[in-house]
């Protein structure tokens, strides 16, 4: 009987122990739990910075086994990834890094709601320094910083150089009047003179818009009213323009007259560095080599100077506010990683985008392809620089564009109706 | 005794009137209170009173959508159900190759409608569209259009794209068809009933139970229309394809959920109003 309660004493005891370093073991995992990060993003699939941000977390993942592992939430069509974060903030599932396109009052929504990391006490180990003052002031609210800048543009008029050269056109017009007359002589080619779109967000139309109004009213354009005669001017302009747009102009998608030009059915588009690698990718190097890079035509009597761009911070990198400490850690370290100095460089050699932590040397060694190059210079070379409608209106003024836009083309409004419409939006 | 069966079957109904309140009168509750306010779905709720109903007079996007909500809702009922009864009718005679021509007719409805969507996209498509590039072939080249992208055709248009997909609801009245007493239709035709006269004044009215049902679910699946809209047109040219649901979901993703709401509550008003009418119109058919 003795026997029976030592041994049964022992078994308890046993059991007691290995209970307890069970516990201490899992306590152990506990502290080294590998936390999992969604990261939202568009660059997915065949976007030109796809496989260079996948390559950047795979390594990310690799360097932080066991403590970190980022997790691609793919939303391929970039407009529909700003309204699932518009959505998913609201309903408290926004993802754990993700980044929008700025504009100053949905920037300030975002900053407000008290949902993001502030970012502030983690820039001070020289993170900070990678971006330029202007560009961490996209990010901060009140005292904090809650996102850093990510990617930046340049927004140039890319255009055929031999549809030009057989329509008889020497050189891109450095005037609207020149670019009509190198539009008509297209037209006599049976070549569409500009791809463009309503559908969408009406992406290149609205970048279009954005720059005629620039060439009127100069660099402070959106710090006139949206029915000033500026805007009223350019709306002119733009309802000609759609007489050299592809006839199907009207509920057109970005991929649709996007392969108009790559296709070599139209001459020119208006977009940014990352539709050079869809150049080179769907195009080939013939075509890519075609690619001219050409920049805003003056308005005669204008405020606006030839050669200004549509450029400066686009997207903003923010990340969910954890109430676990290191999972908030990992975030910030991925965002630190992500925007590393060295993988914006691998994204501008790989694809041409402009991140913003752009304080990189290009060398003769790197492999950059003349595209890149070009819109550099012609970026370094600009008079000034301003924004496009979407980055410096709200949502909602963004959101009317495409319709009113495409009544304008159809007709069914006038430029001045057009403009008042854009305005009562607006107010 | 009586008090302990009464405790029973409240014991029995509860997890279901806890689901019903949960994922149902919770989130209609909110939608109707959030209704009568200003919120941007990220920070406080201010009280707006009837500020969100009021707007609801001005905005002519909401008229549109609502009509052109209205408008699906009636193809439903006067195109897409007749044509799936009459299918069904037809093939439930087990013509030559019926069993094909059913598998035919109810495969898109395997494929989702964001694949579909995508497909009319190109087949609409004014330049490189096979609908044109038809046109072009047979010498009705003069009709061709950007078919998404004209005022005058585009609903038209988004709607066509999703009529004749009519696979579900023939195979619901094919089913209802096979539980018809074939002796009434021999009888019948004893007495010198042709095959018109048979299908009108046996088939069709003891179909009337699943015809109630499929016009039912036929309305409230083009109330909830938004994938198609969205891809195909995202409500253009103009606002003309606009839609109930993408309406809504403006509203939402330019941070007015108070509005948004607002629209629900009226999605959710229409769509009684037309299954009230549904209802009454077989009620009386039935009297």
């Amino acid at each position: 009987m003795k026997n029976k309660v030592i041994v049964a004493l022992i078994l308890f005891l046993m059991l007691v122990v290995t209970a307890c370093s069970q516990g201490d073991s899992n306590d152990t995992e506990a502290a080294q739990e590998e936390h999992e990060l969604t990261f939202h993003t568009h660059y997915v699939g065949n976007e030109g910075r796809a496989e260079t941000i996948q390559a950047i977390v795979d390594e990310f993942n690799e360097e932080h086994e066991g403590r970190a592992k980022v997790v691609i939430d793919a939303t391929p069509d970039p407009q529909t990834m700003y309204d699932k974060n518009r959505t998913s903030l609201a309903t408290d599932t926004v993802a754990d890094i993700f980044y929008f396109q700025h504009n100053p009052v949905d920037a300030d929504r975002y900053y407000g709601s008290d949902k993001l990391i502030d970012l502030s006490p983690h820039l001070d180990d020289g993170w900070g320094d990678s971006f330029s003052p202007e560009g961490l002031d996209h990010g901060r609210y009140e005292d904090q910083i809650m996102a850093v800048p990510f990617e930046s543009m340049m927004v140039p008029i890319y255009y055929n150089t031999e549809l030009f050269a057989d329509a008889g056109i020497d050189e891109f017009p450095t005037t609207w009047d020149e670019f009509f007359d190198a539009a008509d002589k297209l037209m006599e080619n049976g070549i569409t003179p500009i791809a463009t779109g309503t559908g969408e967000n009406a992406w290149s139309t609205q970048l279009m818009y954005s720059y005629i109004v620039s060439s009127i009213a100069g660099e402070d354009l959106w710090e006139l009213e949206l029915d000033d005669e500026a805007f009223l001017e350019g709306a002119r302009i733009l309802d000609r323009m759609f007489e050299y747009s592809p006839s199907d102009a009207v509920g057109l998608t970005y991929s649709s007259y996007a392969s108009y030009f790559i296709n070599e059915n139209a001459a020119m588009i208006v977009n940014g560095p990352w539709m050079i690698s869809q150049f080179y990718e769907q195009g080939g190097d013939e075509f890519a080599e075609k690619v001219g890079v050409g920049t805003m035509p003056a308005y005669e009597g204008g405020k606006g100077e030839q050669g200004a761009v549509i450029a400066g911070v686009n997207f903003v990198l923010t990340g969910k506010k954890h109430e676990d400490p290191l999972k908030e850690e990992m975030a910030v370290e991925f965002m630190k990683y992500l925007t590393h100095t060295d993988n914006a460089k691998r994204l501008f050699l790989d694809s041409g985008a402009l991140m913003e932590a752009a304080n990189f040397e290009i060398n003769e060694d790197d492999d950059a392809d003349r595209i890149s190059i070009d819109i550099l210079e012609n970026l370094q070379a600009a008079p000034y620089e301003f924004k496009h409608l979407i980055n410096a209106k709200s949502t909602a003024v963004a959101n009317e564009f495409p319709s009113a836009v495409s009544a304008l083309a159809l007709g069914e409004v006038t430029p001045e109706e057009f403009v008042e419409q854009m305005a009562g939006v607006e107010e | 005794m009586k008090n302990k069966k009464k405790l029973g079957v409240f014991l029995f109904i509860l997890p279901a009137v806890i689901v019903f309140a949960i994922y149902f009168v919770y989130p209609i509750g909110f939608l109707l209170f959030t209704s009568f306010m200003t919120w941007d779905g990220i920070g406080s709720m201010s009280f707006a009173g009837l500020d969100n109903y009021e707007k609801l007079i001005d905005d002519h996007v909401f008229h549109k959508s609502l009509m052109n909500t209205l408008i699906w809702g009636a193809s439903a009922v006067f195109i897409h159900i007749p044509l799936a009864l009459l299918l069904a009718i037809i093939l439930s005679y087990k013509v030559p190759g019926w069993k094909f021509f059913r598998t035919v007719f109810f495969f898109p409805n395997l494929i989702s409608t964001l694949a579909l969507s995508m497909m009319w996209l190109f087949i609409y498509n004014g330049q490189f569209g096979l609908l044109n590039a038809g046109l072009e072939a047979v010498g009705l080249g003069f009709l061709q259009r950007n078919w998404l992208g004209e005022m005058s055709t585009a609903f038209p248009a988004l709607i066509a794209h999703w009529i004749f997909y009519v696979g579900i609801f023939m195979v619901i009245f094919m089913a209802f068809i096979a539980t018809i007493d074939k002796s009434i239709y021999e009888a019948a035709e004893i007495d010198g009933a042709n095959i018109f006269q048979r299908e009108l004044l046996i088939t069709i009215p003891l179909l009337k139970p699943g015809i109630a049902a499929g016009v039912l679910l036929a309305i409230t699946n083009t109330l909830k229309n938004f994938e198609a809209p969205f891809v195909m047109t995202n409500g253009g040219p103009v606002n003309e394809t606009m839609v109930m649901a993408l309406h809504i979901y403006r509203q939402m993703v330019n941070f007015d959920y108070g509005y948004a709401n607002t629209l629900a509550v009226m999605l959710i008003l229409a769509g009684g109003f037309m299954i009230l009418v549904v209802q009454l119109v077989f009620r009386e058919k039935n009297a």
